[in-house]
């Protein structure tokens, strides 16, 4: 379905439009420079949450209105930031020393802040006004970010992280594909399959008398 | 001896033996103290969101409560240095402390929950 061409160009979008601030889970960079990797111990994950199918007179026979909702993952950590090349060197008085510690920023609020500032390049990647289609291959309408929720700092292992959920909803139309049999065989293997109708031609009249399935023998 | 000095003796031998490596803590003032000490680089947790259990990177560092002359205390700014792999001679890599101390008020030992850090820019 056509949802799921959105979840890829979300992706996309994503990967493109984050210059090393973060690190798109599923997108294949081709390559950062060191400079532009700084940053990557923030993630981006964009799941498929929900969808809604309201029904209408143009939806029995036609294209169905897909009222999509992703749901897109913001995960920030960080260490604590402290002076540790003074703590580390041989030569360092115990006054520098401690400077060095009443100067240290704990990882909680780095962790809180990096992920505000998370939260916003995501937001201004996603709603900008040259995406607002989602893609180049299908028109997705009233693309919106509807809401924001951020947890509370977390210890997890020696950093602390900080995650966040943001809802993304839009309306698409889907086209059904209809049944598609599939043959396979005892060892899973796809086969063709051949479908052949019996047609009867008598006195100038057409008769369809049966439709015949059959599958092709595994050679 | 008395059950005190008893512990005090096992401790010596459970924390500081043959399996100790070095770890130096340095005090809000300043002040460094190298003591011998257990050091779990690993630990189990429970990740409350998802409830799956991870092996997580934490050191864990147990040190003799009567080997330190100081024990930090909530709210403190402490650094601790330890070994970055479990050898004596190997390179040091330093944390600090966020979390409580565990036992810090108790007879025998202290654990260390440490984390990360990074250079202040």
């Amino acid at each position: 379905m056509n949802f799921q061409t959105v979840k890829d160009n979300l992706v996309t979008i994503l990967g493109a439009g984050a210059s090393g601030r973060y690190r798109t889970i599923g997108y294949q960079p081709q390559g950062d420079s060191t400079e532009l990797t700084a940053n990557l111990n923030r993630s981006v994950q964009v799941f498929y949450a929900r969808g809604s199918f309201p029904k209408s007179g143009a939806g029995i026979r036609g294209p169905i209105r897909h009222e999509m909702s992703f749901r897109i993952e913001l995960l920030a950590s960080k260490a604590a930031r402290v002076d540790l090349a003074a703590l580390e060197s041989f030569v360092s008085t115990p006054a520098q020393k401690a400077t060095a510690l009443a100067g240290l920023q704990h990882a909680a609020s780095l962790a809180d802040d990096s992920a505000d500032e998370l939260m916003s390049i995501v937001y201004g990647v996603l709603m900008d006004n040259s995406d607002m289609d989602l893609g180049p291959d299908l028109e997705v309408s009233s693309r919106w970010i509807s809401s924001y929720s951020k947890d509370a700092p977390h210890p997890r292992g020696s950093l602390v992280t900080v995650t966040g959920s943001m809802d993304l909803t839009g309306t698409i139309y889907e086209t059904l594909s209809g049944l598609e049999a599939l043959n396979v065989d005892s060892e899973g293997v796809i086969q063709p399959t051949t479908i052949s109708v019996d047609v009867v031609n008598d006195d100038d009249e057409l008769t369809l008398q049966g439709v015949t399935v059959t599958n092709a023998a595994p050679e | 001896m008395d059950l005190r000095a008893q512990i005090e003796s096992d401790l010596e031998d459970i924390l500081e033996g043959d399996f100790g490596l070095p770890v130096t803590l340095i005090s809000p003032a300043g002040e460094s103290v190298t003591v011998m000490g257990q050091v779990a680089y690993d630990t189990r947790k429970f990740d409350p969101l998802t409830g799956a259990e991870m092996i997580i990177n934490l050191p864990v560092v147990t040190v003799r409560r009567s080997s330190l002359p100081a024990i930090p205390a909530d709210g403190e700014n402490w650094s601790v240095k330890i070994p970055s792999t479990p050898t004596v001679t190997g390179d040091l890599t330093t944390y600090v402390l966020e979390k409580p101390v565990e036992h810090g008020r108790s007879f025998g030992w202290i654990t260390l929950y440490l984390m990360a850090a990074e250079q202040l820019v």
